[in-house]
């Protein structure tokens, strides 16, 4: 794909303008930003959020919202800490249990939405909160601590010098891209965010899409857990406070439509690096952290009016 | 029926009026004039224009070249509350109701301030007005009901009731008639005079001959964005009309088709869903084109959704083949080879956004994948066949569908269920709200389909269509059947009287 098409042809073609335009900004501003070392420090501080964004982005594409992946996360997190204990632990299996209830997690998820009829932006506003004590009570509220050094490589390694994060971040993003792009599912989930009414008509199984786009989605937040986790090597009940914001933030920046049936795994990347770029930038130039959260909100803001200004523009 | 006194100065003069949408040419040179208390019909094919020029009457668009006049004003592109108050009001054909409100609410809405200042005399004063209003045009409606609960044809009737309420001495109504059976037309019939006897014009569109010609004092063609005639009903005709939309001669509305009857495929045995409809029996042959008649709303949308696995019968059965079946959903009734075309294109046909090829694949995704990666290529390849034999105008297959026009939708609708290759064809409205020329295609798309040994059930409301195109109709009333009737030996007097029974 040459630079014209990403730029004119796409959907995420006004977030990659906006990307590349805070990219030149804060390198003008800070020398210290456009340097291997920084860029590899934002893609590896971003991964988690990317993670659990590509799992929602299918939600939010099929026409839902899923509130609950930060709890999800907290769950899996100190569920795979205490399976990945140094002594006695095995990461394998601290894996697979944190995996498997993350995934439950969603399931159940799926299933209240699909069973109650109850709009998904209730059902997963409860289980956020039940999720949330879940994990206190798993962990008795306090940290998991004492993990195995092979738990800890998962978030702290690398390999051929780039960090395991990162190579989550890349695998995941491939994966995803291909399956929305190029699979049945990818496109029965867009269908049905397209207009539900029609694909049930069509004969697309409605109910068996939705519950798996749930399902993803607490898969992949059990995942972003795992990796927070290892990276802090501990498994906090009260991790990922607020992450399901920064990761639907981050989708709906990158032109994925909230209404459904639209939108790219492609555009939640950048999304995703806008609002990493954006953090960092104002690390560097050492904005104290609570007008951080001032001009991140209001950044997110404008970039969405501009992208939709930018879409009536090309028409 | 010609109540111009000559001389009379027009309500409405366009002239010169073109618009071209990002250089494409919609409207070339258009000149019309309406008069007052006229009933004027604006009739052409889909994309020919009517639309645009419609909402450049109405205010939406302003013409690029040329203008409107209105009562001596030029008019030009204004924001919806001054079109409100400006004497002209629209009726789309895609319904502007609120479907939580009430009629009432419903009819003065946006106007609430003129019914007084305080929400109980608002109430009060809506509730009067609106049931001086229906008793006015007498129509048996209750003005607290909401308009969800209503069918179609009342929302439509509620629609004319709020441009009436405004006062507008202009209504642009877009195929008013569409949604309507035959006992709600002539219930719109008696509205229509009405206004007229008022001094009201009424602009309308429509791809029914009857009421093109019924309605109408004037009849204006417009084709490719070019106004073709415009002549006094009196002074057309049908066969001139139809010719000039087309643009070429027109033999025939219906293609001929020779009756095939082969086995017996479905039997319908005392189906029934309470509220709905009862004791609904006939038997279907291979080859067969079963007609449903009926007014709207006599069930016979839901005896075709429960025969498509939208809704579940409660009693009864369905015999496939000798085989009792249950449908618990659309995809169970389309692995038995049940194909469905829904009257509501837009809510249950299509998916706005995907390109022809992924509307088409969609109910046979399964036929295009390996591994549950999909073969986009040949999804293209076997779109470009649909296209090509539907005769869909488009840019291509991977052109949205929300852009075409509403007879290739209907064209794309039936491309996807023709692509999983069912044997009986439930058609609800099938040629509804799109041009004669894909009306035309559509009937000898059928014709084929039931040479290929395929059967036909073709729920209609359009009488001409129905006796055309069915070898027996079985008419429905009040959700029962009223009788079985052969082609041969009925009339639109006798389907309409076991319509009403």
């Amino acid at each position: 794909m040459n630079l014209k098409k990403i730029l004119f042809g796409s959907q995420s073609g006004g977030i990659f303008l906006a990307l590349i335009l805070m990219c030149v900004l804060i390198s003008t501003l800070t020398p210290r930003f456009l340097t291997d070392t920084n860029l590899l420090v934002i893609l590896n501080q971003v991964s988690v959020n990317a993670i659990l964004a590509f799992g929602v982005t299918f939600v939010i594409i099929s026409g839902g919202i899923d509130l609950s992946l930060g709890s999800m996360l907290a769950v899996a997190g100190v569920v795979a800490a205490l399976f990945a204990k140094s002594e006695g632990g095995n990461v394998y299996l601290s894996l697979f249990m944190a995996l498997t209830v993350g995934a439950l997690m969603g399931a159940l998820n799926g299933f209240t939405v699909i069973l109650s009829k109850v709009p998904p932006f209730i059902v997963t506003l409860g289980t956020m909160t039940i999720a949330r004590g879940a994990a206190l009570i798993i962990s008795s509220g306090r940290p998991v601590s004492d993990l195995s050094e092979s738990f800890n490589f998962l978030g702290n390694g690398d390999l051929f010098g780039i960090p395991i994060p990162i190579l989550f971040l890349i695998g995941t993003y491939l994966i995803c891209h291909f399956v929305l792009t190029q699979t049945v599912f990818g496109r029965y989930v867009t269908a049905i965010g397209g207009n539900e009414t029609a694909a049930w008509v069509a004969g697309i199984p409605v109910a068996k899409v939705k519950w798996w786009v749930y399902t993803i989605s607490g898969l992949f937040a059990a995942l972003g857990g795992i990796l927070l986790s290892a990276r802090i090597n501990t498994g906090q009940p009260n991790a990922g406070l607020g992450f399901e914001l920064d990761a639907i933030a981050a989708v709906i920046i990158g032109g994925t439509s909230t209404r459904g049936g639209k939108g790219s795994m492609t555009g939640t990347l950048l999304g995703v690096l806008f609002i990493g770029v954006i953090n960092n930038g104002l690390d560097l130039l050492n904005v104290s952290a609570y007008w951080q959260q001032v001009v991140m909100g209001g950044i997110i803001i404008l970039a969405v009016v501009l992208d939709s200004v930018y879409q009536k523009m090309k028409r | 029926m010609e109540c111009r006194v000559e001389g009379e100065k027009p309500v409405l003069e366009l002239s010169h009026v073109s618009i071209a949408y990002s250089g494409t040419p919609i409207l070339h040179s258009v000149d019309l004039s309406l008069y007052p208390g006229e009933i004027h019909a604006l009739v052409g094919e889909n994309g020919a224009g009517k639309s645009t020029l419609m909402k450049t009457i109405l205010g939406i668009i302003s013409p690029d070249k040329g203008e409107v006049i209105f009562f001596g004003q030029k008019r030009q592109q204004q924001s919806l509350k001054q079109i409100m108050d400006s004497g002209i009001s629209m009726i789309h054909q895609e319904l502007m109701l609120i479907p939580e409100l009430s009629v009432e609410e419903n009819i003065f809405l946006g106007r609430e301030n003129e019914l007084g200042f305080w929400p109980w005399e608002r109430k009060k004063n809506a509730r009067l007005k609106a049931l001086e209003l229906l008793a006015d045009c007498d129509i048996p409606m209750d003005p607290s009901a909401l308009v969800k609960n209503l069918s179609i044809a009342e929302q439509q009737l509620v629609e004319i009731l709020r441009a009436i309420s405004q006062q507008a001495k202009l209504i642009l109504m877009d195929e008013p008639t569409s949604s309507l059976s035959e006992k709600e037309i002539s219930l719109f019939r008696r509205l229509i005079n009405k206004l007229k006897n008022e001094g009201v014009s009424i602009l309308f569109t429509s791809h029914k001959m009857e009421e093109i010609f019924g309605f109408s004092d004037r009849i204006s063609v417009l084709r490719d964005g070019y106004l073709i005639s415009s002549k006094l009903r009196d002074d057309s005709t049908e066969q001139e009309v139809v010719q000039q939309m087309v643009g070429r001669e027109m033999n025939q509305f219906f293609p001929q088709r020779e009756v095939l009857r082969g086995d017996l495929c479905l039997q319908v045995k005392c189906l029934g869903i309470p509220n709905l409809f009862q004791d609904i029996h006939f038997d279907l042959h291979q080859g067969e084109i079963l007609g449903l008649g009926g007014l709207v709303g006599a069930g016979r949308t839901d005896i075709g959704k429960a025969l498509a696995g939208l809704l579940i019968p409660q009693s009864g059965e369905i015999i496939w083949k000798g085989q009792a079946i249950k449908f618990k959903n659309p995809q169970d009734a389309m692995k038995h080879g049940i194909g469905y075309v829904s009257e509501d294109r837009k809510e249950m046909g299509f998916i706005p956004e995907f390109s022809i090829q992924q509307n088409i694949s969609l109910s046979s995704l399964l036929d295009f994948q390996r591994w549950g990666v999909l073969n986009q290529a040949k999804e293209k390849e076997i779109a470009k066949g649909h296209i090509a034999r539907l005769k869909i105008k488009s840019k291509g297959p991977e052109q949205a569908v929300m852009n075409l026009s509403g007879g290739n939708q209907q064209k794309v609708v039936f491309g996807r269920v023709l692509q999983h290759v069912p044997e009986v064809l439930i058609l609800d409205e099938p040629t509804r709200g799109i041009d004669v020329q894909a009306k035309f295609e559509i009937y000898t798309l059928m014709a084929e389909l039931s040479k290929q040994g395929k059967s036909i059930i073709l729920i209609s409301s359009d009488l001409p269509e129905l006796m055309h195109m069915s070898d027996r109709i079985l008419v429905i009333s009040k959700g029962k059947q009223t009788a079985t009737l052969h082609k041969e030996e009925t009339s639109p007097a006798e389907i309409m009287s076991y319509a009403m029974k």
